[in-house]
């Protein structure tokens, strides 16, 4: 007994060890060399290290701005700003709450439930896009924790939930992918499928399919997001300076005194460090994020490959990019256009927190949406379909947003719109219970 | 009745697999002719020859053949096209044919060129 409690405390609760287990575990049953598994199981652990220590910059850098934000606004708790990062919410779950344990055997359970489902029923999708397997783990884990679940229980209804997630919503993305992609070989594994498709039944209703966005000469590419995080930075210093601006050095001087500290910096100085440093702390995160899933997607995909041989693998969002690039770029001006809109009705909506929208979110799942419906609505289904899911994948964070801050969440709410979803099924029994 | 039915499919199965046969050939012949073409061709119109005679070895059902030929036109023209799109299906169905056979490391190796294909995909589209 003395063990097994020794085991619980030491090891089971200890996320970085559960992780390395997983992987070790993984690299074991693809037959690795002893030197191969003991590399990638440390290097897993320290994985998750980099993602805590990126998640603990992002959340103080949160920190500032929500106390800058609301004093400046005059908004209290729930009704402030929400910065919309999955990442983040990711980090402050596995490091912050102290979920990370969970959310790591959720992610084996969920791919455990995705191969069982894709062997015995007829839908044969295997997903295979490792970073929105933890997203989805996260949420789902998030949603039963709300509900009062622990221990076992939550790991297996949050895998259970999860892996009918990952093996119905390629599921019902595949009509369109067919129209898309010519065949039906390959599948979509990108966790914001629900807002395709309501952007492509928009574009349906009110496009004209004849007309594509293919037929429309666009600059090639969005240069200005050829790196990733200086445009992540651009946004969310307009955001901090806003903040800044409305909370003057009044409002700078109400956070240092809220975390219990003293500076002679000026606000605006600090305005900018605070925007760079959750950059930075986004970095890291990501770095850790990579890390950590690089020995244990592989082992999922290779595992997968060998119980279901005959299913679609499910794969991200950029393997459609090639069959309408025009529509990518559209799609992200497009719900670019329809979040800010959406930003604003958050704003106007009583009870809603104000979210701010993300830049890489919005060229992911804008642009899949965009090829989504210049597929059944051409260019002006484009148009219309991704400026509504703009405003979609605006209000549905939004919606989640005061659960997870009653969770412990910190000026966070989610981008994926499957995982939102899923995490409010996984709350509504602790909202009627 | 079932007696006559039953041989006239009998009848029309060989020269089906003949039809089917001179297709093929005729595919690769095609594919063959424009890769001789592709030889003495400039730069710019060596990359349609590929793409053409990638897709007449995939119309044959010459994978193999079909993925070389498209892989070289991919390393002349590294960008979103017919070219890239021909070889995450063509990758997908050698992944899939080599997973059905066991060979998870054969079937690993096409998946992860599958995902170099979708990050030249993204990577162009942002402009890097």
């Amino acid at each position: 007994m003395t063990i097994i409690n020794w085991i619980i405390s030491n090891v089971l609760t200890q996320a970085a060890v559960v992780i390395g287990l997983i992987a070790l575990l993984g690299l074991a049953l693809q037959k690795k060399s002893v030197g191969e598994v003991l590399t990638g199981t440390f290097s897993t652990m320290l994985g998750f290290l980099v993602l805590s220590a990126g998640s603990a910059v992002v959340q103080a850098s949160l920190t500032y701005f929500g106390d800058v934000f609301n004093f400046g606004f005059g908004l209290t708790g729930t009704s402030g700003a929400l910065v919309a990062s999955i990442e983040g919410i990711n980090g402050q779950a596995m490091n912050e709450l102290g979920l990370g344990g969970s959310i790591a055997l959720t992610l084996l359970g969920i791919f455990i439930v995705n191969i069982i489902l894709a062997r015995v029923t007829k839908f044969k999708y295997v997903f295979l896009t490792g970073q929105a397997l933890l997203w989805m783990s996260t949420l789902t884990v998030v949603g039963f924790f709300f509900t009062g679940l622990r221990g076992p229980a939550l790991v297996i209804a949050a895998s259970i939930l999860g892996g009918i997630f990952a093996t119905m919503m390629p599921a019902i993305a595949q009509p369109i992918m067919r129209k898309i992609m010519g065949s039906d070989d390959i599948a979509l594994g990108h966790f914001c499928t629900i807002g395709y498709l309501v952007a492509a039944g928009v574009s349906k209703v009110t496009g004209d399919v004849d007309h594509s966005t293919e037929d429309v000469k666009l600059p090639e590419s969005l240069s200005f997001l050829s790196d990733t995080y200086v445009s992540v930075w651009v946004v969310m210093f307009i955001f901090y300076l806003v903040a800044a601006i409305a909370g003057g050095d009044a409002g700078y001087q109400y956070y240092l005194e809220s975390i219990g500290s003293s500076s002679s910096l000026h606000w605006l100085v600090a305005c900018f460090l605070q925007s760079l440093q959750f950059v930075v702390g986004l970095y890291v995160l990501m770095s850790g994020v990579r890390l950590l899933l690089a020995n244990i997607v592989p082992a999922f995909q290779g595992i997968s490959m060998k119980l279901v041989p005959d299913a679609r693998p499910a794969l991200d969002c950029p393997v459609t990019f090639a069959y309408a690039p025009n529509a990518v770029i559209m799609g992200f001006i497009f719900t670019t256009i329809g979040s800010i809109i959406g930003m604003f009705l958050t704003m106007a909506i009583p009870g809603l927190p104000i979210v701010i929208p993300g830049v890489m979110s919005n060229f992911f799942a804008g642009g899949t949406a965009g090829v989504f419906c210049n597929a059944v609505g051409g260019r002006r289904g484009t148009i219309i379909g991704c400026i509504a899911h703009g405003i979609f994948i605006m209000l549905i964070p939004a919606i989640l947003g005061p659960m997870l801050a009653q969770v412990g969440f910190v000026n966070l709410t989610v981008t994926d719109v499957d995982t939102a979803l899923a995490g409010m099924l996984a709350m509504l029994p602790g909202l009627f219970g | 009745m079932f007696r006559f039915r039953r041989k006239e499919k009998a009848a029309a199965t060989p020269q089906v697999k003949e039809e089917l046969a001179i297709d093929h050939d005729a595919l690769v012949k095609q594919a063959d002719d424009l890769l001789a073409q592709a030889e003495t061709s400039s730069a710019d119109a060596l990359v349609d020859l590929y793409n053409r005679a990638g897709a007449a070895f995939d119309a044959a059902g010459e994978l193999d053949k079909a993925i070389e030929v498209y892989e070289l036109s991919f390393e002349n023209k590294r960008e979103i096209g017919p070219a890239s799109k021909a070889l995450q299906s063509l990758y997908n169905k050698k992944r899939q044919q080599l997973a059905k056979a066991g060979d998870s490391e054969g079937a690993m190796t096409y998946l992860g060129k599958m995902q170099e294909i979708m990050q030249v995909a993204k990577d162009q589209l942002r402009g890097k």
